[in-house]
């Protein structure tokens, strides 16, 4: 359970980076929601091998780990505010830059530099 | 706490100064002046108490404490640092406002000047005063700081500039070096107080490599082979920062440091043997550049480079003069320094081959410096007499090889010292304009220190056995003896030769001087300021390459974070030693549906990577956060699942909102540039996703099977919660929560402003 907890682990912050990586603004969002995915797996996971009942314990059996789980809580809940301003800074730049590409950005952030130093070339 | 004062009133001339400076700019000079001369009086009555420490715990958890000493090495390097700096400000006082002028600045700029002067005065004072490893490390990159501040002050000059900076790199590298040692010293005595660790070392020696550290920091601050390349450069400064920080503060520093840890070194016969020759390397490096140099303050620096190679030999040899030998030579050099600053005020020249027969218009400037150089060439009547004696004194009992190159190294001394005096006074006359009384009257006081050294010789056997006992001779009784002995004793003998050799040299300097200028300028291209320029050369283009590679494409920017991170993490794992490094757990059919959940949830991850509409895409991130929330229910974590459900359907609902605001035409363009995957940004995922896999795996592997979950459960049955997880959210962790809080709203402001804002379309 452990091997397959963590392989799964693995590949969704491989998936994750993989879209962070690409060009286009809108996946590089997406990439951060699937390693925020990944994180909160992970913590979860510490409780996969003795996981017991969750509700309605009886005195004396198997409980799962609270902590964990409120860790979790705190992890999702704080990758969605995140997520949601990532996401509303992906349209505010859009609507400030014309373009969702990242390379667009860039060439536009070397020439303001250059327009403002002017003497300097980057 | 009497033993503050001195030190509180040297710390309170700079801001006083500013203050008065704002008022009225002259003023700035003259009560930066007074206050160090009202320090030094203070000083003075402090030292007729004898010795004392004073500790004020700072950090006593940590065993931490601000410890300072009143001992006669602190007392020497005080005063010589308050006396020098209080007449090099009055100096620059006559000083500044003409170089100002030349360099086209506003005149309230001296003020700047004059606070950095009484800031780095402070730095001395402090750095002389503290009795504590740390401390010392601290005072001494303060005087690095204002060092810069002070060389790089023509900031609108680049070779000021890159002086200022040389000597940045190159004392602060080597001080870090320094800190290495003093906390090398401080984890293997347990403590930085530096009584603690003489009487720890005592029974267990410090280790050779703290040692070195401790002695290249000291090496890089006296500007000693091979850290010497700097000093020269630093003459860039205006003269009287060459004349305080490059004669008898900062330089000393590194020195300074030396005697005060002289009881580590004294056991320490290896590294004492390699400061030996680096000392002897440093008096003939610096005596020949001296012999050669044709700006005036090349020659005063080459020369101090030679100075401070005497003194560290003394200190190698463990002799008692060397406190002695520095407080003899500072006052020399610095009266030296501050002539040819005035010289070059009244000339307007920098080099020797421009003046000359200056004697005649500037009598008195002549006389006064004549004494100086007098007591730098170690003649008799002055005190640098002294200081070639107690360093011949030192040598006779070494053997006749060291006190050859003794003799060698004191007839240089002659040879320059001479060739500087009467390049500047003697020769042809030239008339120029008298010197302002306050650019002389420094030199003349000065220079009357050093005769009255030279004709009373008994008032300086105090503090130099003073100083002598509380480092060299680690606290017995010290025993130097200063007097005139008219005899044939080996000393006398020694300095006569090296007279008669300086005498010589200078005669016949006609003859020599091209062919040695030849040799030192063809090996001055293997020197090690060629081995900076190149390395300096060489981090701008690795620094250049690498900014290229970074803004060129923001996937790499990103991609430079993640590979090293992953490469460390899979580092860590391989280095760990852990027992059952990775352990599988097992499968049982009541997993089942967990697994499959999970197989659900690498699906849709995977899908995500190929797909080609952003509808689609976002429909399968969703999927992701569905299949996970599935999973944290079967996981037996109800609050979980609910809280991801709810989330994951607000947020698909935000990002299918946010594609219908984005143009339909460029998420069309945006789509089919993305697909294009470079191989290394494959290569770049696979190193995270296996680096991310090993670690959660091996951290998985090792729980430890007494959980703090257990303990909260009972503690939640305290608290009157049934919801174990609402108790520990609200309760137990009800910062945390708050926090989380505020993200949360931070977040959602955020949001709104952001759609609020009218932008361009």
């Amino acid at each position: 359970m452990i091997l397959i907890a963590s392989l799964v682990v693995g590949l969704l912050f491989a998936c994750g980076v993989r879209m962070v990586l690409e060009r286009e603004l809108v996946r590089v969002a997406c990439g951060t929601v699937l390693i925020t995915n990944s994180s909160v797996l992970l913590i979860l996971a510490g409780s996969f091998p003795e996981r017991g009942e969750a509700v309605h314990v009886q005195p004396g059996w198997p409980v799962t780990d609270p902590v964990l789980q409120s860790l979790a809580l705190t992890a999702i809940v704080i990758g969605f505010a995140v997520s949601a301003l990532l996401l509303t800074l992906v349209h505010r730049t859009q609507r400030a830059h014309g373009s969702l590409r990242t390379d667009r950005l860039v060439e536009a952030e070397l020439k303001r530099v250059h327009d403002t130093e002017g003497e300097r070339p980057v | 706490m009497p033993l503050l004062l001195p030190i509180l009133l040297a710390l309170a001339c700079a801001p006083l100064a500013y203050v008065a400076g704002r008022w009225r700019p002259g003023a700035a000079a003259w009560v930066g002046a007074s206050l160090a001369v009202a320090s030094l009086v203070a000083l003075g009555w402090e030292l007729t108490l004898g010795p004392a420490r004073l500790v004020l715990p700072w950090a006593p958890t940590w065993g931490l404490s601000l410890e300072f000493t009143r001992d006669g090495l602190s007392g020497l390097y005080a005063v010589m640092a308050l006396s020098v700096g209080a007449l090099v400000v009055l100096y620059s006082r006559a000083y500044l406002p003409h170089h100002l002028e030349l360099k086209h600045r506003p005149a309230r700029d001296e003020v700047r000047f004059h606070v950095l002067m009484l800031s780095f005065m402070a730095a001395m004072v402090l750095l002389v005063t503290v009795d504590d490893l740390l401390l010392l490390f601290v005072a001494l990159d303060l005087t690095t700081i204002v060092s810069y501040l002070l060389i790089g002050y023509d900031r609108d000059d680049p070779e000021s500039r890159a002086a200022a900076l040389l000597s940045l790199v190159l004392t602060g590298a080597t001080s870090v070096v320094f800190f290495a040692g003093a906390m090398t010293l401080g984890l293997q005595y347990g403590t930085f107080s530096l009584p603690l660790v003489f009487e720890r070392a005592a029974t267990s020696p410090a280790s050779t490599g703290a040692l070195v550290c401790l002695a290249v920091g000291a090496l890089g601050k006296s500007a000693q082979v091979p850290f010497h390349f700097w000093l020269p450069r630093a003459m860039a400064a205006p003269t009287p920062v060459s004349s305080y920080l490059h004669s008898a503060a900062m330089v000393a520093a590194g020195v300074f440091l030396l005697q005060r840890l002289y009881p580590l070194f004294a056991p320490a016969v290896a590294v004492r043997d390699g400061l030996l020759a680096l000392g002897f390397l440093s008096m003939a490096v610096g005596s020949l550049l001296a012999l050669v140099a044709d700006p005036f303050k090349r020659v005063l620096a080459y020369s101090t480079i030679a100075q401070y190679g005497y003194a560290l030999v003394l200190v190698a040899l463990g002799s008692e003069g060397a406190p002695l030998y520095v407080a003899a030579h500072a006052p020399c050099k610095a009266a030296l320094f501050l002539t040819v600053g005035a010289v070059t005020q009244v000339t307007g020249s920098k080099k020797l081959s421009q003046v000359s027969g200056l004697r005649h218009s500037l009598p008195v400037l002549a006389g006064a410096s004549a004494v100086a150089a007098a007591g730098l060439a170690a003649l008799p009547l002055t005190v640098g007499f002294f200081k070639d004696e107690v360093f011949f004194h030192a040598l006779v009992q070494k053997g006749p090889a060291f006190m050859a190159a003794g003799l060698v190294g004191a007839g240089l001394t002659l040879a320059y010292t001479l060739r500087l005096w009467w390049g500047l006074f003697g020769g042809a006359r030239q008339d120029v304009p008298a010197a302002p009384r306050l650019l002389v009257a420094p030199v003349v006081v000065l220079a009357a220190s050093v005769l009255a050294g030279g004709l009373l010789p008994g008032l300086l056997v105090a503090p130099a056995r003073a100083a002598a006992s509380a480092s060299m001779t680690r606290g017995e009784p010290a025993t130097l003896e200063l007097a005139y002995h008219l005899d044939a004793r080996a000393e006398n003998l020694l300095a006569m030769g090296a007279w008669a050799l300086g005498a010589v040299l200078f005669a016949t300097r006609l003859a020599w001087t091209p062919g040695l200028a030849r040799v030192l300028d063809g090996t001055s291209r293997f020197g090690p300021e060629h081995g900076y320029r190149l390395l300096l050369h060489q981090l701008d283009r690795l620094s250049t390459w690498l900014h290229e590679l970074e803004v060129r494409d923001l996937r790499d920017r990103v991609a430079s974070v993640l590979v090293p991170t992953g490469l460390l993490g899979l580092t860590v794992l391989w280095v760990t030693p852990l027992r059952h490094r990775f352990i599988p757990g097992t499968v049982g059919w009541a997993d089942l549906t967990l697994v499959m959940a999970l197989a659900f949830a690498s699906a849709a991850a995977l899908a995500t990577l190929r797909a080609r509409g952003h509808l689609v895409l976002v429909m399968l991130i969703s999927c992701v956060g569905f299949s996970l929330a599935m999973v944290f229910a079967f996981a037996a974590a109800p609050d979980v699942a609910l809280t991801s459900v709810l989330v994951e359907t607000t947020f698909t609902l935000l990002f299918a909102g946010l594609l219908a605001l984005l143009p339909d035409r460029r998420l069309a363009r945006a789509q089919q540039e993305a697909q294009q995957p470079r191989d290394r940004d494959r290569f770049s995922a696979g190193i995270a996703g296996v680096s991310g896999f090993l670690l959660s795996w091996s951290a998985l592997s090792h729980l430890e099977a007494d959980r703090v979950g257990t303990q909260t459960v009972k503690l939640a049955e305290v608290a009157h919660s049934p919801n174990v997880v609402a108790a520990v959210l609200t309760d137990f962790r009800g910062l945390d929560t708050v926090g989380e809080m505020s993200v949360v709203v931070a977040a959602l402001l955020g949001v709104t402003s952001l759609l609020g804002l009218k932008g361009k379309r």
